[in-house]
């Protein structure tokens, strides 16, 4: 990647207004740091990129920070300032960092990140009723405040002169195919990206790994919009959500949710309940109704699979099973299916075959093994 | 053609579905501009519950620009749960009408009278015969929330 950072150090006073304090991370365009507005004596996050006509980029980022200004769901840019061409956006500093970082540290449940992801759909009906078109959402770009999701870098897409250019498909992974095939960015490319964003999130997907290895047969696929077939879905996933993933990330751009709006609520309409968050390749947990239930895949001649509930063991979820991979796949359906809806999960998983033992019994019929 | 008409957006909400409704015109003769439904999840805690309805109401009112604002609240509710989604999300539409320095009024089913509206009949026959210009078939949620904006006319 070029190096066309303004060189940044930290104690450094820039413009004689902000104190530099640390880096926070680069993108694509330039970096981000995290410095004190000394004047007003506020915290906040410094953006520096380089354009070619810095003067009439800082004025267009005024003017949607203007139009978008303080929507609950979207990062706040209080001001732009020009220095040896380039841009300084000081936005509003968010402590959590991104969904991408998240996604680094360790497993997001998929009940936090379609929750993310609904915030940031509510950013997106509110700018496109505005003819703001945001171009590039991605975890990367979804900053986790507090309690909520704040979309970031609105319109930075804009023609910058170092940074990416719509041809760049490398770094474009979320762009919708019209958007990769012919620069036609629209509120529907939005929805497009927030799906495929939504797709990682779910899959818990830090990066691409091998989805884009091999021979650029990936960039047949972002031609194509088929990046989310390519991707695939994890087997836990609730068939639902999957639904939802195939609409949102269609690659005709009429066969898909017709706003960020419709799209929130199929989203909402899904009514997660179980917040699982897989511990290990054997284990989940979550905290149901104020009981901590686990599910475990217990190894041996038999693999098993055993579903508790404080310690109750709910016997209509357990099995054994003849092969490790029949134990597994029972797992991801429990998990899949017990994700959804706020009741004890009543319906029977599938066929055991075999000829083994459990996965059948009603629910009512849970023992103690305390 | 006169000055334009004030316009009303009224809202009502049953368990997963926030309606809304705008009219414009007079008390006498309402005329229908538009509505709609968005749904939620009821059973969403109560803090995301909260947030949904304050974005959905600034993105509603945002869209449909009215001059004032009208929902009928309902007296249904009979569980904490249904508080929750039945009535909270008022205290919110009032603030944000605070905030947007918009006009609100409440109501309940009773409000919608006779005397109040002028119609003779069903309440919800009358939106069918007297609002000018409404849909083909609407249901009774939506005309609630039409009633609302119906009330919030000059008369
Ligand atoms: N407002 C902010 N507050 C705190 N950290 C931020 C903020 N904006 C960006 N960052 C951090 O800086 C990193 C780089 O951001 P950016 O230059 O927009 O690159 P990209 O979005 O391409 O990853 C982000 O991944 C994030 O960790
Ligand atoms: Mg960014």
């Amino acid at each position: 990647m070029p190096d066309h950072t303004y060189r940044v150090q930290p104690g450094e006073m820039l413009l004689n207004k902000f104190e530099v304090i640390r880096p926070l991370g680069h993108g694509h365009f330039g970096e981000v740091h995290h410095v004190i507005n000394r004047p007003v004596g506020r915290p906040a996050a410094l953006k520096t990129i380089e354009v070619t006509d810095p003067t009439t980029h800082r004025a267009a980022i005024e003017a949607q920070a203007q139009n978008l200004c303080s929507h609950d769901h979207v990062v706040k840019i209080h001001g732009a300032d020009v220095i040896n061409g380039f841009v300084l956006i000081e936005m509003e500093f968010i402590e959590g960092g991104s969904l991408g970082d998240r996604l680094m540290q360790g497993f997001v449940p998929l009940i936090d990140g379609v929750q993310a992801v609904k915030e940031v759909l509510f950013a997106l009906e509110h700018a496109h009723t505005r003819g703001i078109v945001h171009r590039d959402v991605k975890p990367a770009n979804i900053m986790l405040a507090q309690n909520k999701a704040k979309l970031s870098d609105f319109g930075t897409i804009i023609q910058p002169h170092t940074g990416i250019r719509v041809t760049d498909l490398f770094y474009q992974f979320h762009a919708a195919p019209e958007a990769v095939n012919s620069g036609e960015f629209s509120p529907l490319g939005d929805v497009f990206a927030a799906g495929l964003t939504l797709l990682r999130v779910a899959n818990n997907m830090p990066g691409w790994g091998t989805v884009i290895d091999d021979a650029g047969a990936w960039e047949t696929d972002l031609r194509n919009g088929t990046m989310a077939r390519r991707i695939g879905f994890k087997p836990y996933l609730p068939r639902a959500l999957k639904t939802i993933l195939r609409k949102a990330c269609d690659p005709d751009p009429a066969r898909r949710y017709a706003s960020a709006a419709a799209f929130r609520e199929a989203l909402e309409r899904l009514r997660l309940a179980r917040r699982w968050v897989r511990v290990s390749d054997n284990e989940w947990i979550c905290e149901s109704t104020g009981r901590i239930e686990a599910v475990r895949y217990v190894n041996g001649r038999h693999p098993a699979v055993e579903f508790f509930s404080g310690s109750r063991r709910q016997l209509d979820l357990c099995g054994t099973f003849g092969t490790e991979r029949e134990a597994r796949e029972h797992m991801d359906r429990v998990i899949a299916e017990t994700t959804m809806g706020h009741t004890a999960p009543s319906r029977r998983p599938r066929s055991n075959r075999n000829g083994t033992q459990g996965a059948g019994v009603s629910v009512a019929m849970a023992d103690d093994i305390s | 053609m006169g000055a334009p008409h004030v316009s009303a957006l009224g809202f009502n909400i049953k368990k997963g579905e926030l309606w809304h409704c705008v009219l414009s015109g007079t008390r006498c003769e309402p005329v229908y501009v538009s509505h709609n439904r968005d749904r939620f999840d009821p059973d969403q805690p109560r803090t995301a519950l909260a947030n949904y309805f304050k974005q959905t109401f600034g993105e509603v009112i945002s869209r449909t620009a009215p001059d004032r604002l009208a929902y009928r609240v309902s007296l249904d509710a009979n569980s904490a749960d249904q508080v929750a989604y039945l009535t909270f999300p008022f205290g919110i539409l009032n603030l944000v009408a605070h905030d947007r320095s918009l006009p609100i009024s409440e109501y309940v089913s009773q409000s919608f009278s006779k005397k109040a509206l002028g119609f003779v009949g069903n309440k919800f026959e009358a939106c069918d015969e007297v609002i000018a210009g409404r849909p083909d078939k609407w249901g009774d949620p939506e005309k609630l929330a039409a009633l609302a904006a119906w009330m919030a006319l000059d008369a």
